[in-house]
């Protein structure tokens, strides 16, 4: 990621916070504290108001009063909950010692955090040190999603929120790998292998997620994708069929235009199998990573490196051929021993270069 | 009461986050608002409205916990705790004692508002 990244940008500095209360001597002292570290400060005199700021502009953390007239916190609390755009930004709830019942009810609802007033400095300062840092890498995570899914997915996941653990799923998952691509950086500048690269990428995750699947993984050169996890798709199966042979279209139309270009041309292989994985979030809840594994995921992979032997650019095994029905013809390659698996694998190839039928 | 208009100890952390003009001008807010709010109380009190009582209650409290001031702090919360449980029934004396706090506090306040100029 480069450092030109609005988001890792954002992640350095200071932050921009709202000061939600009714009672303008707090929203002075809280002001006065916050710019004194460093933040930009807007205020917002009542729950109402604060909303329509938080509506307009783009706030790192919000400080809110429970006690205001016209929308108090627990109001403004519940249309932040209700609100896609919002819900991420973390609430730092400022109350009275006396109002802690308020307080435990404003986690419960979603806010993140609670200062005590009269206000002290030096937890003034953690509190937000902390809630800023959580929310940066959110942001990172969101921001992640957003790169390796479908916005349909990200949106999904967004709105429910992750759980660490596993599930096992019916998926179809795909590997996809540039064929000689280690010849070529040697024989080629880095500014153009990475170029190239990005290209490469541009082109097979449009395929991949505009037949509703997700970027899982991109390895070097390689791209693990998913259909049908994290979020069910009907027909799973096709969808990455189709999506395989936009790629090697795409591909295609790609060397065409190095042709001209006399710019580096490329070949890819794609591997798909069907079938059970483990699917889940894995790592902390302040950085995970969607990941799938087993049996299924394994064949996927093996599959795509025996396209340099059949020197075929797809190959599926018998799940998929068997979901796909005929929507293409494929070629019978008969039983093969794939490296790693004990048992031979019947192998199929899906000729390029035929439209698919749907 | 033994406790001090103004917790010294608060007093002085309030001073030293902050600087002179920055304390002019919260005392200057303060001064402001707080007759205000006792206004609200009283009025509140005659219309028998709970809930005006109560909030007014509560911002005198938190503006006067902020400096220290908490003698005051605490007849606000025993207010603010009496129209909590819904009633306006012994507010009256509490009020009095809100209002009388405060007239002891504004003095000391005004007094430090000119040493800071």
């Amino acid at each position: 990621m480069n450092s030109n990244d609005p988001l890792l940008r954002q992640n350095t500095g200071p932050g921009h916070i709202l000061v939600i209360d009714d009672n303008k001597m707090m929203r002075l002292l809280l002001a006065r504290g916050l710019e004194q570290q460093g933040h930009t400060v807007v205020m917002a005199e009542n729950g109402r108001r604060g909303l329509e700021l938080l509506r307009a502009q783009s706030f790192d953390i919000v400080l809110l009063d429970i006690e205001m007239p016209e929308m108090n916190g627990y109001q403004v609390l519940e249309a932040i909950a209700n609100d896609l755009k919002l819900r991420e930004i973390p609430v730092i709830m400022t109350s009275s010692l006396d109002e802690i019942n308020g307080v435990a009810r404003c986690i419960e609802m979603g806010a993140e955090d609670y200062l005590f007033k009269p206000l002290n400095p030096i937890l003034l300062r953690a509190r937000i040190v902390s809630s800023l840092e959580k929310k940066r890498l959110r942001d990172q995570q969101r921001q992640m999603i957003r790169r390796f899914a479908t916005s349909e997915v990200a949106d999904e996941l967004l709105a429910k929120g992750f759980s660490l653990g596993g599930q096992v799923i019916e998926a179809t998952v795909m590997f996809s790998d540039v064929r000689s691509f280690t010849t070529l950086t040697e024989s080629h500048p880095a500014s153009e292998i990475i170029e190239l690269l990005n290209n490469y990428y541009s082109l097979m995750f449009e395929a991949i997620n505009g037949q509703g699947g997700v970027v899982n993984q991109i390895i070097g050169d390689g791209i693990m994708a998913l259909f049908g996890a994290p979020t069910p798709l009907p027909e799973a199966p096709k969808a990455a069929v189709r999506a395989s042979l936009e790629m090697v279209e795409m591909i295609d139309l790609f060397n065409q235009q190095q042709a001209v270009l006399g710019g580096i041309q490329i070949k890819i292989g794609v591997g798909i199998a069907t079938g059970q994985v483990v699917a889940g979030y894995t790592g902390t809840m302040q950085r995970a990573t969607y990941t799938c594994i087993g049996d299924t995921v394994n064949l996927a992979a093996r599959l795509e490196s025996y396209t340099k032997t059949l020197l075929k650019p797809i190959l599926i095994e018998e799940n998929t051929r068997q979901a796909i029905g005929d929507m293409v013809e494929v070629i019978d390659h008969g039983p093969a021993e794939l490296k790693g698996k004990t048992r031979t694998v019947n192998v199929y190839s899906v000729p390029v270069g035929q439209t698919a039928r749907s | 009461m033994t406790d001090p208009i103004v917790d010294p100890e608060a007093w002085e952390t309030m001073k030293a986050i902050t600087d002179p003009a920055f304390m002019i001008e919260l005392i200057d807010v303060y001064l402001s608002d707080s007759p205000d709010l006792i206004d609200q109380m009283q009025r509140g009190f005659a219309a028998s409205d709970i809930d005006v009582v109560r909030r007014a209650a509560h911002s005198l409290k938190s503006n006067s916990a902020s400096f220290g001031a908490n003698r005051l702090a605490d007849a606000c919360r025993d207010l603010e705790m009496l129209a909590k449980g819904n009633t306006l029934q012994g507010a009256d004396p509490l009020i009095a004692r809100v209002a009388a706090e405060y007239e002891a506090l504004a003095p000391f306040l005004m007094e430090q508002k000119n040493e800071f100029e």
